[in-house]
């Protein structure tokens, strides 16, 4: 299976055959019988650590896995639970009480139209999934209400390579601007810093990364901040 | 054999050769995938919803998505020749997808006619398949359409010149119509669709021909692995 | 299904445009980029406002002019709000605003006179062309009207009709390829301006999709290049002053303006390449591109 790793494919492409080595095989590619095809058009990666086969394309539509990061919106406000537009075919059911601290007497207040940062736990094709505000011990740990900011939508593929560590955008931005961010795998990011002006620096140059070259990221945030600067004066 | 090799028709081309092929991809920023087609004269863009909420209830099936294609001509209304090119897309790339991955959700396939220079249906699927590659919906293999013609012939029934994706004058003078659609996985044929009278040894020289369809498959691999590939590159 | 936007987007929004900032960077006078793309034939024109996409296509009959009006061709109109636009265009249903943004522009054009029927005579009482206009909307990224009446206007200015020649009853109609197509007879070209309100007497020109979904109210100007009002749109929303009314028709006109140039350069250096490679095909002693291998052209436009 590894010769065709970070190589392109197409839907119909013979993958390899599952021998007696144990593989996870992830978004794009499918079991039929003693071979494993691609029904997606991207490039094939391989996680060595987690032994993990996938499709890496450039979609925008989100379809739900379990343990996926999400940015949801609030649609729904029901008395127990909510239910959540996370981009997904069907809206995502949200208890009231998978929140940190969270009890009978103590709901969290959220109304229709507030972003939530939330971990998928239910992902099934004849469900509807379930997301929960709580992380796998059960804490808070930055899920949870996701209070002023603002939110731009981009490709499943740009989010990905936000949540990566080596990310070269955020580092650079960093630099420049102090911000907080939130990045959901489903194409959601939310960013949050001392001014609008910066917010939307941030949020354009996330949104341009894709179309410039790397090494003219940093010329472009700074030309920005400038412009931003004259504009105040 | 020579003497057909020397045949050139009345656009110049010889009678096996298509004509040049052009294409675009993700160029909407609304739809999940999206995908201009051209041959030559003929322009078609396609944009694909998926897998999204059923739009209607009654539509919805359990155990598989929903693919709805729409085809608006350039001009006017939609008419019932328009809805019967509808169905043949429809039942074209119904075939690839797998619908079963995405129960009770939909797939939208939308066409929009730029202009019309003969072969329509054939580059309305070709360009449908290019916008499902790029929507990442999952699919069994790719799709590839062509259209062929029997010139007709007052003087010599018995020969009937047999030309490869005719343009709108030379369709006005056609005897019979073929048009094929072939999956790229076991390079079956999915869809067949004949206007006119064909004999039965015409009807399997037209298929041998189709075999040109093989380039516009190829065609389309190359497209996407430009604009995947040269994205991460 | 719906699209969705959050509080925070709305807020967000709300509070940028009351520091006169916009999401994308614009000031709250500037409009989005404007490219004007033409295709093989006359007539089809594809325009994009920044990511909003219209796509206008004409086409000419002759047909038989009604008894009461012999003088008198028809610009037919057709607006089409595809569902590749939105997720939230229902293919099977009517769509208000298909039929709104239509009149819109169908009445700025014909009741400004900027286009007359009786220049579409051929015959009297016996053959009139019947031109057909179908707009359709690709891209929704909000400012459809802006869109589509820039597409129109480009799409009517590039259209060219075959040639005719009237000897007494007689009408010989020349195929496109034997004679030189006649250009439509447009007196003056207007242009949808349209102006989003805000709080404390705050407008934007030219609002996206995110923008017109927060915004209390929307008013479009039509304008022409002489600073001549062709028509104006207020479709409810919130009460304007008269004050802010004059200082948008100001900013109307001048944007008006620079719109019908940049259509009008465009045009003119889309007819230059037509031009020049018809010559270069005479030159090389055929009407078509001799293909003499089989070899496939691959042409490969990558965003």
């Amino acid at each position: 299976m590894d010769k065709l790793v970070d190589e392109f494919v197409v839907p119909g492409d013979v993958i390899g055959k599952i021998g007696d080595l144990k593989v996870r095989i992830g978004p794009g590619l499918l079991q039929s019988k003693e071979t494993v095809v691609a029904t997606k058009a991207g490039v094939l990666r391989y996680s060595k650590f987690h032994k993990f086969y996938w499709i890496e394309n450039e979609q925008k539509r989100y379809v739900p896995q379990v343990e996926d990061m999400v940015i949801g919106t609030i649609v729904e406000k029901h008395a127990e639970s909510f239910k959540v537009d996370i981009g997904s075919s069907c809206n995502a059911l949200l208890s009231a009480y998978s929140f940190e601290g969270a009890t009978k007497s103590n709901k969290p207040l959220l109304n229709i139209g507030n972003l939530v940062y939330a971990r998928v736990t239910v992902a099934n094709r004849d469900m509807e999934p379930e997301i929960v505000c709580l992380s796998q011990k059960q804490k808070a740990e930055g899920f949870g209400q996701l209070i002023g900011g603002y939110m731009l939508n981009c490709s499943l593929g740009l989010s990905h390579y936000l949540l990566s560590e080596d990310c070269y955008i955020l580092q650079v931005l960093g630099k420049h601007i102090p911000y907080e961010i939130a990045v959901g795998v489903n194409g959601r990011v939310w960013v949050n810093s001392g001014s609008n002006i910066n917010t939307i620096i941030i949020s354009n140059t996330i949104i341009n990364s894709q179309f410039i070259q790397e090494d003219q990221i940093e010329p472009f945030i700074l030309k920005a901040l400038e412009t931003a600067k004259e504009q105040n004066q | 054999m020579v003497k057909k090799q020397e045949f050139r028709r009345l656009n110049g081309r010889t009678q096996g050769q298509l004509r040049s092929m052009e294409s675009e991809q993700s160029l909407l920023n609304k739809a999940d995938g999206s995908a201009k087609f051209s041959q030559n004269k003929t322009s078609v863009l396609a944009a694909v919803y998926g897998p999204i909420e059923v739009n209607s209830a009654r539509k919805e099936k359990i155990l598989k998505s929903y693919v709805e294609v729409t085809f608006t001509p350039a001009l006017g209304n939609t008419t019932y020749l328009d809805k019967e090119k509808e169905l043949l897309v429809k039942n074209a790339v119904e075939s690839v997808i797998l619908t079963t991955l995405h129960p009770r959700t939909q797939v939208s396939v939308i066409i929009q006619v730029y202009s019309d220079d003969g072969s329509i249906v054939s580059c309305s699927i070709n360009a449908a398949c290019l916008a499902l590659l790029d929507a990442g919906i999952e699919m069994n293999g790719l799709i590839g359409s062509i259209t062929l013609m029997n010139e007709d012939d007052d003087e010599d029934n018995n020969k009937c010149l047999m030309i490869v994706d005719p343009d709108l004058n030379e369709e006005n003078n056609s005897k019979a119509m073929a048009i094929f659609a072939f999956s790229s996985n076991s390079n079956n044929i999915v869809m067949s669709k004949t206007i006119g009278t064909l004999t039965e040894d015409q009807y399997f020289e037209c298929l041998k021909a189709a075999r040109g369809c093989d380039s516009i498959i190829a065609y389309m691999k190359l497209a996407v692995k430009n604009r995947i590939m040269g994205q991460n590159n | 299904m719906k699209e969705v936007i959050s509080k925070n987007e709305k807020d967000f929004i709300l509070s940028s445009i009351d520091k006169y900032t916009r999401i994308d960077g614009r000031s709250i006078t500037d409009m989005r980029s404007i490219k004007i793309e033409f295709g093989k034939s006359f007539g089809l024109v594809e325009v994009q406002l920044g990511k909003t996409r219209v796509y206008t296509s004409i086409t000419c009959d002759i047909v038989e002019p009604k008894p009461e009006r012999p003088n008198e061709g028809f610009y037919v109109f057709n607006t089409d709000i595809s569902p590749m636009s939105s997720v939230s265009v229902d293919p099977n249903r009517g769509n208000p605003l298909e039929n709104e943004l239509g009149r819109i522009i169908e009445k700025g054009l014909k009741e400004s006179r900027a286009i007359d029927t009786e220049s579409l005579c051929i015959i009297s009482g016996s053959k009139v062309w019947s031109i057909k206009i179908s707009i359709h909307i690709l891209d929704d990224c909000g400012n459809l009207l802006d869109c589509a009446s820039i597409s129109v206007i480009a799409a009517l200015l590039h259209f060219r009709k075959p040639d005719v020649t009237v000897i007494g009853n007689e009408a010989t109609i020349h195929p496109i390829d034997e004679r030189e197509p006649v250009p439509l007879s447009i007196h003056h070209t207007p242009i949808s301006i349209t102006f989003g309100f805000f709080p404390n007497e705050i407008m934007i020109v030219d609002p996206d999709n995110k923008e017109e979904s927060v915004m209390d109210g929307k008013l479009s100007f039509l304008v022409n290049i002489h600073k001549e009002i062709c028509g104006v749109s207020k479709g409810g929303g919130t009460s304007t002053s008269v004050h802010q009314v004059l200082k948008c028709s100001k900013i109307a006109v001048i944007k008006a303006a620079e719109i019908t140039l940049q259509i009008k350069e465009s045009i003119i250096n889309d007819i230059k390449t037509r031009q020049s490679s018809i010559n270069n095909n005479k030159r090389n002693g055929s009407g078509f591109r001799n293909n003499n291998s089989k070899n496939l052209e691959m042409v490969e436009h990558n965003k």
